[in-house]
């Protein structure tokens, strides 16, 4: 085997595993869990029909080292911000911060039976 | 020749063992195993074979594999259909005896939510320039369920319905009992789950047959199939008898629908198997393919062992074409070999046939392809079987035992993969797909006819399932060919036989007996003594202490037991 095939296998193997160190090094260091930094529903039909939903997503996840956090209508106070976008139609990402790390989940169709998971351990 | 002393002997045996039979039970009806059916040979180690694949771990699809990956779910459809073959080995041979039928069939299910079934939707839900819809693929969704995708979640309706219907077992209607789990770190924007439970399931796609004007659910994104359809129409018939729901009202309705859309010629029993929509929108535009496909093949026995559940005069009417024509070319196809062959001699076959015919060129353009043609044979016998026509069942499994090369190991009984399609100068064709050589070729010998139907129309009620059970059996040693439960005569009739390790005493134990009443005992036809809770025959072989009954026995060759409820306990 030619050393640059032997290398690039072996360095991107270090590569990921040093960054889940850090990830876990930054969350053990600043200890207090995670901070949800913002949290949206869009409609891929009318970009204009948003929901912010990062009071609701703090509430649930805040502190917490892992959450997993229904991303439904839980999040729009029951409401569909735009039918005409269908089902699958409605997009949630959330933003949370682990110590200074900052992480983005999401986007994945808003529904009553997608459970998100937030973590701060782990790669980006 | 026997001696005279030997028939004298064999003639008061038999004399005596007619007597007891004649004279057990407290309403003096013979009870005798032969009155009920039973698994043979092959059957039972086609039935262990299924139990023995449910039961593999995790993510270890031996014997599973396909050479067919033109879609998405091969691993999945074989899944769901042993939770079939299963079910209906269960329900009509051996009620009285569930423990590893039950077990496999949630092993099984488990399968149908492992990412290797599941994770593909990810590609299929962003369709596509194929097909017309979309100039380039879309984003798509992860989640398995919630739109689309009838050609898992149908089944997950099926196998879960079926499930309940047989076992009273609530474990589908927990949160959370169907969960899909995007787990990796390598793709995708972060870990997720989409929990459902099997009322959820249902209703899904109940609310996306009534919202498609009853076209039906998509199988893949705006592709409604015939098949995937029939599947959770049939989930529905046994949801409903659990839960009281009203979804299968829409079957009807669905089969007038493809009548009116073009997709199904009801007078020539002709079909084209698909209705396509946009992109967005399953109500508009919807475009049938034009019905010119014989419904007995393909597409139509994937679907047809299913419909006849619910729609058998129509369903058998479809089997066999006009004056029985489609079933003749039929056998005339998959007999002769010409199924395994590419650009097969048109003029031998019938217009609606050569339609046929080059779906099947299109549909295998590799050689790779080929295994596709093995379960084009599959859902033909299934079919078949599910029907009664007998003797179609008879020659295809005689092609089968010929060609396949049928496997005993460890006391399963299968048709191995093989990949090698060539036909010789008779119409031999060795190809097997593990769909057709696992469950098709079990299903066409467990399916004495109306099986299915059966499964849907004559469903457990509490009373059969509370119903006397043997449970304990060393699958090992034992074999269980029939374990029966007759209301009628009060009687539990179970047949076993060593398994593929042969022990010299083998044990089982019987449940839910009536503490209350005295059983008659009789073991190969010979009354042995009658035996109440706290007693003990056969010289203490035979115990009934405290719930259950236990039986110990030499096992040499099959042996029949019968305990007939024979008056009260003299307690």
């Amino acid at each position: 085997m030619k050393y640059t095939n032997r290398f690039c296998p072996t360095a991107i193997a270090a590569l990921l595993l040093a960054s889940a160190l850090v990830g876990v090094g930054q969350a053990q260091e600043q200890g207090g869990g995670m901070k949800v930094t913002s949290c949206t529903v869009r409609s891929t039909k009318d970009a204009g029909k948003t929901y912010e939903c990062s009071k609701e997503a703090a509430r649930l996840c805040n502190g917490k080292d892992v959450c997993e956090i229904q991303i439904g209508y839980n999040l729009t106070e029951g409401k569909d911000i735009d039918p005409s976008a269908g089902v699958v139609g409605k997009l949630v990402t959330i933003v949370y911060a682990c110590g200074p790390i900052s992480r983005q989940r999401g986007p994945y169709p808003q529904s009553d039976h997608a459970h998100l998971i937030l973590e701060c351990m782990g790669p980006l | 020749m026997r001696s005279f002393r030997e028939t004298l002997v064999h003639g008061i045996g038999a004399l005596a063992a007619t007597v007891a039979i004649a004279s057990t039970s407290a309403a003096a009806q013979p009870v005798s195993p032969k009155d009920y059916p039973g698994l043979g040979d092959k059957e039972l180690g086609q039935v262990r074979h299924l139990i023995k694949m449910g039961n593999q771990l995790p993510g270890d699809w031996s014997g599973f594999g396909t050479q067919w990956e033109v879609t998405e779910r091969s691993l999945g459809f074989q899944s769901a259909f042993s939770v079939m073959a299963l079910a209906l080995a269960q329900h009509q041979y051996t009620p009285a005896y569930r423990e590893p039928y039950k077990q496999a069939i949630e092993d099984y299910i488990a399968k149908l939510q492992h990412p290797d079934v599941w994770e593909r939707w990810i590609f299929s839900s962003r369709g596509g320039a194929r097909g017309g819809m979309l100039k380039d693929m879309d984003a798509g969704w992860m989640d398995p369920v919630i739109k689309d995708n009838n050609m898992l979640k149908g089944y997950l309706l099926q196998s879960g319905a079926a499930y309940e219907m047989l076992y009273a077992d609530s474990r589908y209607q927990q949160p959370g009992a169907y969960t899909f789990f995007h787990k990796v770190y390598g793709f995708g924007n972060g870990q997720i789950k989409f929990r459902y439970t099997l009322a959820d399931i249902a209703a899904i796609i109940h609310k996306e047959v009534v919202d498609s004007h009853h076209v039906g659910s998509a199988c893949e994104p705006g592709q409604i199939f015939w098949p995937c359809n029939a599947i959770s129409n049939s989930g529905f018939i046994h949801f409903d008898y659990v839960h009281g729901t009203r979804y299968s009202d829409v079957l009807p309705k669905m089969k007038q629908a493809w009548i009116a859309s073009g997709a199904v010629d009801p007078k020539n029993y002709q079909m084209g198997g698909m209705v396509m929509t946009p992109w967005d929108d399953r109500t508009t535009s919807q475009r049938a393919a034009p019905a010119v496909m014989p419904m007995v093949a393909g597409l139509g026995g994937w679907s047809g062992m299913f419909n006849h559940a619910w729609d058998p005069e129509f369903t058998k009417a479809s089997y066999y074409g006009v004056d029985g024509r489609d079933r003749e070319q039929a056998l005339r196809y998959f007999l002769s070999g010409d199924y395994s062959r590419e650009n097969v001699d048109r003029t031998k076959y019938l217009p609606a046939w050569r339609h046929f015919l080059d779906f099947v060129d299109y549909a295998t353009p590799d050689k790779e392809d080929q295994a596709y043609y093995s379960i084009l044979w599959g859902f033909f016998v299934a079919f078949a079987a599910e029907i009664g026509d007998v003797d179609a069942v008879n020659k295809m499994l005689a092609y089968a035992e010929r060609n396949f090369g049928p496997t005993w190991n460890d006391g399963e009984y299968y048709y191995p993969r093989n990949d090698d399609f060539s036909v010789d100068e008779q119409g031999n064709s060795h190809g097997v797909d593990p769909w057709t050589g696992n469950v098709f070729l079990a299903l066409a010998r467990l399916n004495k006819g109306d099986g299915f139907r059966k499964l849907y129309q004559q469903p457990w009620t509490d009373a059969d399932r509370a119903a006397p059970e043997i449970v304990g059996v060393d699958a090992v040693t034992t074999s269980v060919s029939q374990a029966w439960w007759d209301a009628d005569k009060q009687a539990l009739i179970v047949t076993v036989q060593p398994g593929p390790v042969q022990a010299r005493q083998v044990r089982f134990n019987v449940v839910r007996l009536d503490a209350d009443q005295r059983y008659d005992v009789i073991v190969d036809g010979k009354s042995i003594g009658s035996i109440a809770q706290g007693g003990s025959v056969a010289k203490g072989t035979i115990r009934w202490d405290d719930a259950q009954l236990s039986v110990a026995t030499p096992l040499a060759a099959k042996r029949s037991f019968v305990f007939v409820q024979a008056g009260p306990a003299n307690k």
